[in-house]
């Protein structure tokens, strides 16, 4: 799975958002919803923050540019410490540690959870939003990187760790002019997710993402800021997912053996 | 040099695509209690508990070709625990002449497994694998039957390491290729057992 | 009124479009000096790189590797430390370089030159491809050409992307040819190069654009190189016992390699002439008789034997072609056969990955061929 699959689907769901669903867009893991005391995160890191930003031309070729991604994920991650050290805007209590020089296994092991949590946020995003989306995985969340971090908890202190990822689109100036006489031609997006994981177990303790079409610019401090804000703005919200969630226990009978969706519709083929 | 979509990915958003149109609705299952079994005209398996059964991919096989792809025609099961990118078993009786489809070679009345294995590894690479590993190549009995079982391991571009566990066999009704494909990291290892419950309740039917 | 509006549109869009004029480099020390543009295809390439390497695609082989260095600084010196050249596990006769001086041989056209002058010119080629800022230049002219498509269709755009590189390619082997000479390589051997090329895209069925299809045909390449040979005296430095000492031993691994991957074609082009079986070392032959074995043509069967017994002849102690050999006379019903050559391999390769597949066939052999 790419960056450009994990970016596909959020847009899906949005445009699948016309159901109006009470449950919340983030999703919160099913032991943080049975102990939120206990399982609540306390102490947290910031793994590296991963935010691409591309400049598209008007005939759609999309290159990334260094210096602005460099730019954007700095900013990214500026706006998270501000708002988790600011105290006011705190509402989640969590405790936002330094990351220290760690020994060479342990950022390479972060290396290998980021490239696999890649892949689980993609899962996650394919499984858990939109239309068809699986009851039994909403109800009980129980998305996990495993637990080949606890080193890294050991050493730090953090019980938890922030992984944030995203894409920036921003479009030429022939791209801008073009988009507003043809239809085949689109602006920029922007899109961040931010999963709060357990260090000790690799559990996704909670996920969200956060959209934005045409109107924020990662490059922008004020913008990253917004989306971050955007972004974290529920947490935790673990009764207001529990309560949205309730009703995709019962959905799961769609899906046992004789259930609306079990049943054979014969086969696709192309 | 990317490495190509696997055929799984390819198919999933194909499929899933139409259902956004509201032109296919692809069911699943919830192996929702324990002993549950699936069955069609080749064989039968039980299911591991809390895994979703994806009935959509029950008679097909898709296999991308350079001019125009191909569905092949075969008995299929193909489940999940958490999503296809996180475990991915699938079980699949394959018409001795499309046995090998990348390849476009058949399973001959007097192959040995080891050749069944060799030629497995050349149609994985053929179907973008170009880079995998194998860690592991042995004889094995599939229900009763002489085969092999092949371990390999493949990476992306950023060093997510994905491991294939397959074990096949052919036979006068066709060939059979039992598979489990999981991430290196953590998924692969939990989920085995789940694999290899099913495989050795897997018989064949006639 | 629509096409004015287009056409004015085109102007405004395309107006701002990169340009193609750019400086090549004259040393290591231009990377400094790079546009913002050109900075950001490099870090693009630099991602390419962490790719291949993550993805394990690289043929680690230190020795092999710092031969090839080593051609790579006599011909380009002034980009020492720039121009990096690795090896990539693909048997497919091809060699890229990346913008930021990332050079790519692949094992399978390492294994197929016969000598140093032949792998000085694709060094020397794909090293003029990053001196140039082809991949810079080649960018440019897709960006231009996607928003070319907007307005003009698709199919302008796609032949302007293709006609561009053949000029990009063209100037390469010009650049290339005049490294050549300058530290003293036979460029007639450059030719042979291209005739290598041309010989697997028949044998594979290939059209003839054999790379990608923005190459020139093969056949206009080798005029290019003998048009420039005609003002140029004979002679120079061929490199053959160098070369087949350092890639020797890697051809075993390409023929494997193409194996593993039904690539069976190449491997029969690759040993099918005896004079350049002769270069390889003596167990090729076994990868040859696998070979007509995968190919399965009337008669392979025949020739699979004879190349079998080739190979034991000229490497008694290789212990695959035993196997190989067991396997034969299994299917032949000749058990008695195959169980003693089963156990001469198991003598020759005790730890064997496949020595459990070997002992289950030799069971069945003094059985009969029954459990």
């Amino acid at each position: 799975m790419t960056i450009r699959h994990v970016l596909w689907y959020p847009f899906l769901a949005i445009f699948l958002a016309g159901c109006a669903q009470p449950l919340p867009q983030y999703r919160v893991h099913h032991s943080f919803i049975e102990s939120p005391q206990t399982r609540a995160p306390r102490k947290v890191l910031v793994l590296p923050v991963d935010v691409v930003i591309k400049e598209v031309t008007a005939g759609g070729v999309a290159e990334e540019v260094p210096d602005w991604s460099r730019k954007g994920s700095a900013n990214v991650l500026a706006a998270l410490t501000k708002q988790l050290r600011s105290g006011g805007t705190n509402r989640a209590k969590l405790q936002l540690l330094d990351t220290p020089k760690l020994p060479e296994a342990d950022t390479k092991a972060i290396q290998q959870h980021l490239a696999l949590y890649r892949r689980v946020a993609a899962t996650v995003f394919s499984v858990t939003y939109g239309e068809r989306a699986w009851p039994q995985k909403i109800y009980r969340f129980d998305y996990t990187l495993g637990n080949g971090l606890k080193s890294v908890a050991g050493r730090t202190g953090a019980d938890s760790a922030i992984l944030l990822m995203g894409e920036d689109s921003v479009s030429t100036a022939g791209r801008k002019l073009a988009a507003l006489f043809l239809d085949s031609v689109s602006y920029g997006h922007s899109y961040l997710t931010a999963a709060i994981v357990n260090l000790n177990t690799g559990d996704i303790l909670w996920f969200n993402y956060a959209y934005q079409y045409k109107s924020a610019d990662l490059r922008e401090p004020d913008d990253a800021a917004k989306l971050v804000a955007q972004l974290f703005e529920e947490y935790p919200g673990v009764e207001q997912y529990k309560a949205g969630s309730e009703r995709y226990k019962d959905l799961i009978e769609r899906y046992k053996a004789d259930g609306e969706e079990s049943r054979d519709p014969g086969v696709a083929r192309k | 040099m990317m490495q190509r979509p696997g055929i799984r990915s390819t198919a999933v958003a194909a499929l899933l695509a139409l259902t956004l149109a509201g032109c296919v609705a692809p069911p699943w299952q919830l192996t929702d209690k324990g002993g549950y079994t699936a069955e069609n005209a080749a064989f039968k398996v039980s299911l591991p508990t809390g895994w979703m059964w994806a009935k959509y991919l029950n008679a097909g096989y898709y296999v991308p070709r350079a001019e125009r792809g191909q569905w092949l025609a075969v008995d299929r099961v193909t489940l999940t625990r958490d999503g296809f990118g996180l475990e991915d078993i699938d079980l699949v009786r394959f018409d001795l002449k499309d046995a090998f489809p990348h390849l476009q070679k058949p399973f001959a009345g007097n192959m040995l497994p080891s050749e069944a294995a060799d030629l497995l590894i050349a149609d994985l690479k053929k179907a973008g694998l170009e880079s995998l590993t194998v860690l592991g190549n042995e004889p094995a009995t599939i229900a009763g039957k002489p085969g092999f079982k092949l371990h390999v391991a493949y990476k992306n571009g950023r060093g997510l390491s994905t491991e294939r566990l397959m074990y096949g066999f052919g036979h006068k009704s066709g060939f059979y290729v039992l598979s489990y494909e999981a991430p290196g990291l953590y998924y692969f290892p939990t989920y085995k057992n789940a694999f290899l419950g099913v495989l050795n309740s897997f018989r064949l039917k006639g | 009124m629509k096409n004015l509006i287009a056409a004015l549109l085109g102007v405004a869009v395309l107006g701002g479009c990169a340009t193609t004029d750019v400086e090549p480099m004259k040393s290591g020390g231009d990377v400094r000096g790079l546009t913002e543009a050109e900075q950001r295809v490099w870090a693009e390439a630099d991602k390419s790189d962490a790719a291949m390497q993550n993805a394990g695609m690289t043929y680690e082989n230190a020795a092999v590797t710092k031969y090839l260095q080593e051609v790579m600084d006599r011909l380009h010196p002034e980009f020492r430390g720039t121009i990096k050249v690795r090896v990539a596990k693909d048997p497919q006769l091809n060699a890229f370089a990346l913008p930021n001086g990332s050079i790519y041989f692949n094992l399978g056209l390492l294994a197929r030159l016969d000598n140093e002058a032949e792998l000085a010119t694709v060094l020397a080629h794909e090293g003029a491809h990053f001196i140039l800022k082809h991949g810079f230049r080649q960018r440019n002219n897709v960006k231009n050409s996607a928003a070319a498509s907007l307005f003009v269709g698709d199919t302008l755009a796609m032949s302007s992307i293709s006609g561009y590189s053949r000029d990009l390619e063209r100037e390469a082997d010009l650049v290339g040819y005049r490294r050549l000479t300058k530290v003293g390589y036979d460029t007639r051997e450059s030719v042979k190069v291209f005739r290598h090329l041309a010989r697997e895209a028949e044998a594979l069925g290939d059209k003839g654009d054999f790379f990608y299809s923005s190459h020139p045909k093969l056949e206009e390449r080798i005029e290019v190189y003998e048009d420039l040979n005609k003002s140029k005296k004979p002679g120079g430095s061929v490199g053959k016992q160098e070369y087949v000492r350092q890639i020797g031993p890697l051809r075993l691994a390409c023929l494997e390699s193409d194996l593993s991957m039904d690539r069976y074609k190449s491997v029969m082009l690759a040993l099918g002439d005896k004079a350049r079986l002769a270069d390889y070392p003596p167990q090729a032959r076994f990868y040859l008789a696998e070979a007509y074995l995968r190919r399965g043509d009337k008669g392979d069967e025949q020739h699979a034997f004879d190349a079998y017994h080739a190979a034991l002849k000229a490497a008694p102690g290789f212990a695959p072609t035993y196997r190989a050999l067991g396997i034969h006379h299994m299917k032949k019903k000749d058990y008695s056969r195959a169980e003693a050559y089963f156990a001469r391999y198991l003598q020759l390769a005790p730890n064997a990955p496949d020595r459990d597949y070997v002992k289950n066939y030799r069971t069945l052999a003094k059985h009969g061929g029954s459990k």
